[in-house]
C-alpha cells in the first residue's frame, strides 16, 4: 500500500487520529493527547503511519541516509566533511572498504564523497561512513571528477525513490547511444554526476533542474524522453562543433560540469540557471537550441 | 461604514496582502506585503553557531532588522527583541541544539504597520525554511483616532494623525495573544475593542497565508 496524501497542513494544525498505535514521521509531534503538525506540507498517510511531505533546503541528518559530502579538513584519524547540515560530519579513516591503520584512504580537502550516515543525533556531530552495513564499498566512496549540484531536499528524496526506475530505463537508452552517466543522489540535497562528455553533463543538469517542480510522472517523462532527446540532438550538434561537456548532478542541489573551454562553461552555466524556472516544453526547446549558444 | 480613510478602505479592512516565497536564495525566504508596506525576510539555519552564542539545549535565534533607509537604530533594536521573543515562543528550538537560526528582516517599503508586516514575513520565511514550529504567528496593527474610531492596518499617514497605535500578534490555532505593543493614550475598553478587531483581521491574514502555502505546494514551489 502506498502513502496517500490527506490534505495540506500548516504548522500548528491538529491531526485527528483514531487508532491508538500510530507511527509519526517527520513534521509531526505529539502534544499531550493530540497530534500537531510542525511543518507546512502535505499530510501523508499509510495505514497507521503518518508524516508530512515538506520541502526545505537545509539538511538535518538522519541515520541511514545517503549523502554527498565535501572533505573540508583532516583532524587526527578522521576527515571533517561538509554535508550541508548545521554541524560538520566526521568520516573516520577506517570507515572505508579494506581500510586499515596502514592502508589509509587518500582523500584531499575539496574532494567529494558519497557516504552513508552511520550516526545522527542532535547532540553530537553526525558520523558518516563510506561502506554499507556489510563493510563493502557498494558505490560509496570518493566521487572522482564529476559535477555536484544543489537542489531542494524534497526533490532529492523523490529522485532517490524513483532512482531504480530512472536508472534502469536511462541505462538502457543511453547505453545504446554509448553515453555513460554516473549519478550519486544524496538525500542532503546534493546530486553528483559524471559523464564522459561535458555536453552530456550540461544536458543532464538542465533536465534535472527543470524537473524539480514536476510531478513524479512528469519527472520520469523528462528524465527519460527529454533527456535522451536532448542528448541526441545536442550530441549531434555539439559534436559537429567539436564541443564537449561533462556533467554531474548531485541531488543535494549541486551540479558539476566540465568543458574544455571556459566560455562554453559560462554558456552552460547560464543555460542551466535559466532553465531552472522553465516548464517542460520551454526546457526542451532551450536544450534543442542550446548548441546555438555555443 | 463611511469611506473617510485615506485609501477609501473600511475601518476594519486590511490592505491587500501579497506573499511570495523563495524570494532570495537562502534556506528560506519570503516577501510579505500589506499594501505598500513590504518586508523581505530571509532565514539561514539551522547552521553553525559561534561558540559564545552556543546554547547546549536549544537553537540560538538571532534576529536582524534592517530599516528601509539608514542604519538600524533603537526602534529597529526593539523590533528585533519583539521578533525574537515572539519566535522563541513558537519555534521548536530544542530540536536543533548548538545551532543558529538567523532571521534577517529587510524593510523594502515603509507605509506603516511595519512590525506587523515583519512578523508575518518572518512566519512565511520560517515555513519556507522548514523550521519546526509549534504554531505560527500572525500580526495586525491598529490605531485609535481622536474621535475614538479604530482603524485596522493603518497607513503611515493614519498613524501620524492618531491618538494611540497598537500591534497585536496572535498564534494560529487558538488565536491567543503572543505579543502586543501599544503607544499613546487609550482607555481599557478601547484597548479590548482593538484586541477583538485585530483578532478578526488576524483570521483574514491566516486565511491568506493558508491559500499562499496551498498554492505554492500544488505548484511545486
Amino acid at each position: 500500500m502506498e502513502f496517500r496524501s490527506v490534505r495540506t497542513v500548516l504548522p500548528g494544525d491538529l491531526v485527528s487520529v483514531e487508532a491508538s498505535d500510530i507511527i509519526l514521521g517527520p513534521g509531526l509531534m505529539q502534544n499531550e493527547e493530540s497530534i500537531i503538525c510542525t511543518k507546512a506540507g502535505v499530510l501523508m498517510k499509510k495505514e497507521n503511519s503518518w508524516f508530512i511531505d515538506s520541502d526545505q533546503k537545509r539538511y538535518i541528518p538522519a541515520t541511514g541516509e545517503n549523502v554527498v559530502g565535501r572533505i573540508i579538513g583532516k583532524v587526527g584519524e578522521v576527515y571533517r566533511v561538509d554535508i550541508g547540515s548545521a554541524h560538520q560530519a566526521l568520516l573516520p579513516f577506517l570507515a572505508f572498504e579494506n581500510a586499515t591503520k596502514k592502508n589509509r584512504p587518500a582523500l584531499n580537502i575539496g574532494d567529494l564523497v558519497y557516504a552513508r550516515i552511520s550516526l545522527a543525533n542532535r547532540d553530537i556531530d553526525p558520523e558518516i561512513q563510506c561502506t554499507n552495513l556489510d563493510n563493502k564499498a557498494d558505490g560509496f566512496g570518493e566521487l572522482k571528477k564529476g559535477f555536484m549540484l544543489k537542489c531542494s531536499l524534497r526533490y532529492c528524496r523523490r529522485l532517490f525513490s524513483l532512482k531504480t526506475q530512472i536508472m534502469e530505463s536511462l541505462d538502457k537508452k543511453l547505453t545504446q547511444k554509448g553515453i555513460e552517466i554516473e549519478v550519486a543522489i544524496g538525500l542532503n540535497g546534493r546530486i553528483w554526476f559524471c559523464t564522459e562528455k561535458v555536453k552530456h553533463a550540461i544536458v543532464f543538469y538542465n533536465a534535472l533542474k527543470e524537473a524539480e517542480t514536476m510531478s513524479d510522472a512528469e519527472l520520469l517523462e523528462i528524465l527519460f524522453s527529454l533527456k535522451t532527446q536532448i542528448m541526441e540532438s545536442l550530441d549531434k550538434k555539439l559534436t559537429q562543433k567539436g564541443i564537449e561537456i561533462e556533467v554531474a548532478i548531485g541531488l543535494n542541489g549541486r551540479i558539476w560540469f566540465c568543458t574544455e573551454k571556459v566560455k562554453h562553461a559560462i554558456v552552460f552555466y547560464n543555460a542551466l540557471k535559466e532553465a531552472e524556472t522553465m516548464s517542460d516544453a520551454e526546457l526542451l526547446e532551450m536544450f534543442k537550441n542550446l548548441d546555438r549558444k555555443f | 461604514m463611511s469611506l473617510n480613510r485615506v485609501d477609501k478602505r473600511k475601518f476594519t479592512e486590511i490592505r491587500p496582502i501579497s506573499i511570495e516565497q523563495n524570494y532570495v536564495n537562502k534556506d528560506g525566504s519570503a516577501l510579505f506585503k500589506f499594501g505598500d508596506s513590504a518586508v523581505l525576510c530571509s532565514i539561514n539555519g539551522p547552521t553553525e553557531v559561534k561558540v559564545r552564542d552556543e546554547k547546549l539545549d536549544k537553537a540560538t535565534i538571532d534576529v536582524l532588522f534592517k530599516p528601509w533607509i539608514g542604519s538600524p537604530g533603537t526602534n529597529e533594536k526593539t523590533h528585533e527583541l519583539v521578533l525574537r521573543s515572539t519566535l522563541e515562543s513558537i519555534i521548536q528550538a530544542n530540536l536543533h541544539p548548538r545551532t543558529l537560526i538567523q532571521v534577517v528582516c529587510q524593510v523594502l517599503m515603509d507605509d506603516g504597520s511595519i512590525l506587523a508586516t515583519a512578523i508575518n514575513a518572518t512566519t512565511m520565511a520560517l515555513i519556507n525554511a522548514g523550521i519546526s514550529m509549534r504554531d505560527i504567528a500572525v500580526a495586525v496593527s491598529c490605531v485609535i483616532c481622536k474621535d475614538g474610531t479604530i482603524l485596522i492596518d493603518p497607513k503611515e499617514q493614519e498613524i501620524e494623525e492618531n491618538q494611540s497605535f497598537h500591534t497585536f500578534a496572535f498564534n494560529k490555532v487558538s488565536l491567543n495573544l503572543l505579543f502586543c505593543e501599544s503607544f499613546g493614550v487609550f482607555t481599557e475598553k478601547q484597548y479590548f475593542d482593538c484586541y477583538e478587531l485585530s483578532k478578526t483581521a488576524a483570521q483574514e491574514v491566516i486565511n491568506e497565508i493558508h491559500n499562499a502555502i496551498k498554492y505554492n505546494i500544488t505548484n511545486g514551489r
